[in-house]
C-alpha cells in the first residue's frame, strides 16, 4: 500500500515535534543540573558592576575593536554570523512548516537567502575544520557531525523556502538536528548565554568590564 | 623515540628519555581512591558558571592565538580550548552527553592517563593568565577551570613539589622564602639606616609593628631577601609622603602561592595570617606591594576562601602612589630617568585584578618617555612567569620559550626600562632579558618614583626634641 505524501509529512512533523520536545527537555535538564550547583556568595567588595559587565560581554566585547580573536579571524567571524543568521531564518521556516503555513513570496526569499548563505558559511567552516591544522587537531567527531547536521538543516531550509517539494527532507533534517542538539555541542545555544553571563559578571565585578580609560583610582 | 606531549620537556631527537621525576612516579602510583578524591574535589568546586563553562566550548579554535604558549609553539596541546577539553572531557563523563555519546563528544575516563594530561594542561602549558577568556567566542573562564583542576591534582598529592614547598613555607613560617623574623628585622634596620642617610633625616623610620598606623605595607619576600633596595624605595616614598605606615614582623609577606595550586584551604590560611596581623596592628588600610598574584589573592580570592569580607580596606600600593602624586604629597622629576620606559601589565593585577590605570598615571606624572606595549591593559600578553611557573623547574624551558611573545613586545617598543608592578613578573622578565638579549633594565613603579623623587625639604630636618 503506497503511503501518501500527506501521511509522510504528518509523520515527519510529529518527528520534529518529538525532537523539539527532546531538545527542549534535554536543555532544561542541562540548565537544572548547572543551576543545581550552589553559587557561592561573593564576599570581596566589588570594584564594578556585574550587570554592566554582562551587558558589555554580550555587546561591545564581541566586536572586532574589542576582541583580538575576531580581528584576527574576520572571515571566520563573518561566516559565523552568517551561519547563525541562517539558523534563525531556517528556524522560522521550520515554525511555518509545523504550522502548515506557506510563506508569502517575499518572505520565501527573506528566509531562503539567509538560510542558503548560512549553509554555505557552515560548509566553509566545515572545510576550515578539516584543512586548518590546529582546528583539525582540536576537533572531535561531534564537531563534524554537528556541523554536518546544521549544514543539512540550513541547505534544506533554503530549499524548502524556495520550493515546497523540499519539505519532507527539511523536516527530516530538522528532526535529526534537534535530536542531536542536547547531547552534542549544539547545546551551546543554551550554554553560550550562561557562560557569557558568568564571564561578564566576573569581569564586571572586578571593574575590568567595561574597560575604563583614564582615572581608575 | 615517540614524543610524549605530556612529558615536561620532550627531549630533542636522539636524546635519552628523561628520568621520571617524583611527580611522574606519583602519577603512576595513583589508585582509584586518589582519582575519586580528585574528581570529587573538582566537581565539588563547580558553581553554576563553572558547570556552564565545562559544557560550552564549541572548539572554534579562536582562542589559540591569544595564548603565549601557542604563539611560540603552535601545537594542538597549547590551544586553550584543547587544555579546557582535557579537563572537561573527564569531568563530563557523568553528564547526559557523556553517558549517551561518550567518546563521540570527547568524553573520556578519569584515569592515570587523564591525570597526566591534566597535569600537562594545567601546569605544563598554562600560567592561568586568562587572555584566552577574553578572546573566547563563548566567554569561558578557562583559568577558573584549570585552577580547579590544579586543586584536584593537589588533592591527589600532585602539586609540583617545588611549588608545594613554597606554599608550605608560607604556612609554616609566614613567608614563602622561610626568612626568619630576626633576619627580616635586621634587614629592615639596615634599610632604615640607609633611609636616614639618603634623606638626611635622622628621624626617618621604617616602622615595624606600629599599632594604629594608617597603612600596613605588605611586600614580596624577594625584596628583603634579594632586592632590599626595592623596600628602601618604598620607605623613601612613604617617608616623603609623610605617611603613617608600618610593616609587620609577622605578616609582611603579600604572596599567596595557593592561588596557583588551587587550594582554597591553603589560600585561606595564608590570607588569614595577613588579616590577623592587620587586625592585631589595628591598621586602617592594607597596601599590597607590587605583586600581581598577591593582590588578586588578597583582594579578590581571600574573602571567598575565608567566606567573609576582610573588614579592612585593601588597595594596591600603586593606588597610594597615585594619591600622593595627585595630592602633591610627593613631587617627582622624571628627567632624572633618561630612558624610554615601557610598561608590562601583570595579568593578576590588571586583567584579573582590575588595577589598570594607576600605573599609567604614575608614569605620565613622572613625565618620562613612556611607550605602551601593544596590546596592553587587560589585553596584555602574560610574561610567561605567572601561575607559579617560576617555582616549577619541570617546565622551565617551556616558560622561557613562551615568554618569547613578551620579549618581542618589549623589543618593539625600543624601551630601555621595563616597568612592572609585580615582582614575579620582574623575575621572569629578567630571565627573558638574558635569554632574548633584550638589553633592558626591569624596575618596579615604586623604584622609578623613588628615583625621581624631589624632596619637599632638601635640608636635613631638625631632630625632634
Amino acid at each position: 500500500m503506497a503511503v501518501s505524501e500527506s501521511t509522510v509529512l504528518a509523520a515527519l512533523r510529529i518527528a520534529v515535534l518529538v525532537a523539539l520536545g527532546w531538545a527542549a527537555g534535554g536543555l532544561l535538564v542541562h540548565l537544572l543540573f548547572a543551576r543545581l550547583k550552589t553559587a557561592r556568595p561573593l564576599h570581596a567588595p566589588p570594584a564594578g558592576s556585574p550587570r554592566r559587565g554582562i551587558l558589555y560581554a554580550f555587546g561591545p566585547a564581541l566586536l572586532p575593536w574589542a576582541k583580538e580573536s575576531v580581528r584576527n579571524h574576520l572571515p571566520s567571524y563573518a561566516l559565523g554570523i552568517l551561519l547563525h543568521l541562517g539558523v534563525a531564518a531556517a528556524a522560522l521556516g521550520l515554525a511555518l512548516s509545523l504550522l502548515r503555513t506557506e510563506p508569502a513570496p517575499a518572505l520565501r526569499w527573506g528566509l531562503g537567502f539567509p538560510a542558503a548563505a548560512g549553509a554555505l558559511a557552515s560548509l566553509g567552516l566545515f572545510a576550515k575544520r578539516i584543512f586548518h591544522k590546529p582546528l583539525h587537531a582540536l576537533s572531535t567527531a561531534d564537531d563534524y557531525l554537528s556541523n554536518a547536521l546544521v549544514t543539512l538543516f540550513l541547505g534544506l531550509g533554503a530549499g524548502r523556502a524556495l520550493d515546497p517539494s523540499y519539505e519532507p527532507w527539511f523536516l527530516g533534517a530538522a528532526a535529526l538536528m534537534l535530536f542531536h542538539l542536547p547531547v552534542g555541542k549544539l547545546r551551546h545555544c543554551l550554554f553560550f548565554f550562561l557562560s557569557r553571563a558568568g564571564f561578564g559578571a566576573f569581569f564586571g565585578r572586578r571593574g575590568v568590564f567595561p574597560p575604563r580609560k583614564g582615572d581608575h583610582a | 623515540m615517540p614524543e610524549d606531549p605530556h612529558l615536561p620537556d620532550a627531549p630533542p631527537e636522539g636524546m635519552p628519555e628523561p628520568e621520571r621525576d617524583e611527580l611522574d612516579l606519583r602519577m603512576a602510583a595513583l589508585v582509584d581512591d586518589d582519582l575519586n578524591r580528585g574528581m570529587a574535589f573538582f566537581r565539588g568546586r563547580l558553581g553554576p558558571a563553572e558547570s556552564a563553562y565545562l559544557q560550552a566550548c564549541v572548539r572554534c579554535g579562536l582562542c589559540a592565538e591569544s595564548c603565549h604558549y601557542f604563539r611560540t609553539a603552535p601545537e594542538a596541546e597549547n590551544i586553550p580550548g584543547h587544555k579546557l577539553g582535557i579537563v572537561a572531557s573527564a569531568a563530563r563523563a557523568r553528564t547526559l552527553a557523556g553517558a549517551m555519546l561518550g567518546s563521540l563528544v570527547g568524553v573520556r575516563d578519569f584515569d592515570r592517563e587523564a591525570v597526566r594530561a591534566w597535569m600537562d594542561a594545567a601546569y605544563g602549558r598554562c600560567t592561568l593568565c586568562g587572555r584566552c577568556s577574553l578572546n573566547c567566542t563563548i566567554g569561558i573562564n578557562i583559568p577558573a577551570i584549570l585552577r580547579n583542576a590544579r586543586g584536584a591534582l593537589g588533592v591527589m598529592g600532585l602539586t609540583p613539589p617545588d611549588l608545594a614547598v613554597v606554599v608550605q613555607s608560607s604556612l609554616d613560617t609566614g613567608n614563602n622564602m622561610a626568612i626568619p623574623t630576626q633576619e627580616f628585622l635586621d634587614t629592615v634596620q639596615w634599610l632604615e639606616e640607609e633611609l636616614q642617610a639618603e634623606t638626611g633625616d635622622a628621624t626617618a623610620r621604617i616602622p615595624v609593628d606600629k599599632v594604629g598606623a594608617r597603612v600596613l605595607l605588605t611586600i614580596n619576600p624577594r625584596e628583603p631577601k634579594f632586592y632590599p633596595l626595592s623596600l628602601l624605595a618604598s620607605a623613601r616614598v612613604f617617608h616623603e609622603a609623610g605617611e603613617d605606615w608600618t610593616v609587620s614582623s609577622r605578616g609582611w609577606d603579600l604572596t599567596n602561592y595557593a592561588l596557583f595550586t588551587g587550594s582554597p584551604k591553603d589560600g585561606g590560611a595564608i590570607a588569614r595570617n595577613l588579616l590577623e596581623e592587620a587586625r592585631a596592628l589595628d591598621v586602617k588600610l592594607i597596601a599590597m606591594g607590587e605583586c600581581g598574584h598577591g593582590y588578586a589573592a588578597a583582594r579578590w580570592e581571600g574573602p571567598e576562601w575565608l567566606q567573609r569580607p576582610h573588614g579592612i580596606p585593601l588597595v594596591s600600593v600603586l593606588e597610594l602612589l597615585v594619591q600622593y602624586l595627585r595630592e602633591d604629597r610627593i613631587r617627582v622629576d622624571g628627567r632624572r630617568i633618561a630612558a624610554r620606559i615601557t610598561l608590562h601589565d601583570p595579568c593578576n593585577l590588571v586583567r584579573h585584578g582590575g588595577v589598570v590605570e594607576p600605573q599609567r598615571e604614575i608614569l605620565r606624572r613622572l613625565g618620562v618617555d613612556f611607550v605602551e606595549m601593544t596590546p596592553n591593559r587587560e589585553h596584555n600578553f602574560c610574561c610567561g612567569g605567572g601561575g607559579g611557573q617560576l617555582s616549577i623547574g619541570r617546565y622551565r624551558n617551556r616558560r622561557v620559550a613562551a615568554g618569547g611573545v613578551k620579549a618581542e613586545q618589549i623589543r618593539a617598543t625600543g624601551a630601555q626600562i621595563v616597568a612592572t608592578p609585580c615582582h614575579n613578573c620582574q623575575d621572569q622578565l629578567a630571565d627573558l632579558n638574558r635569554e632574548y638579549q633584550l638589553g633592558v633594565t626591569v624596575q618596579s613603579l615604586t623604584e622609578l618614583v623613588a628615583e625621581a623623587l624631589v624632596p619637599h625639604d632638601p635640608t636635613p630636618s631638625e631632630p625632634t626634641p
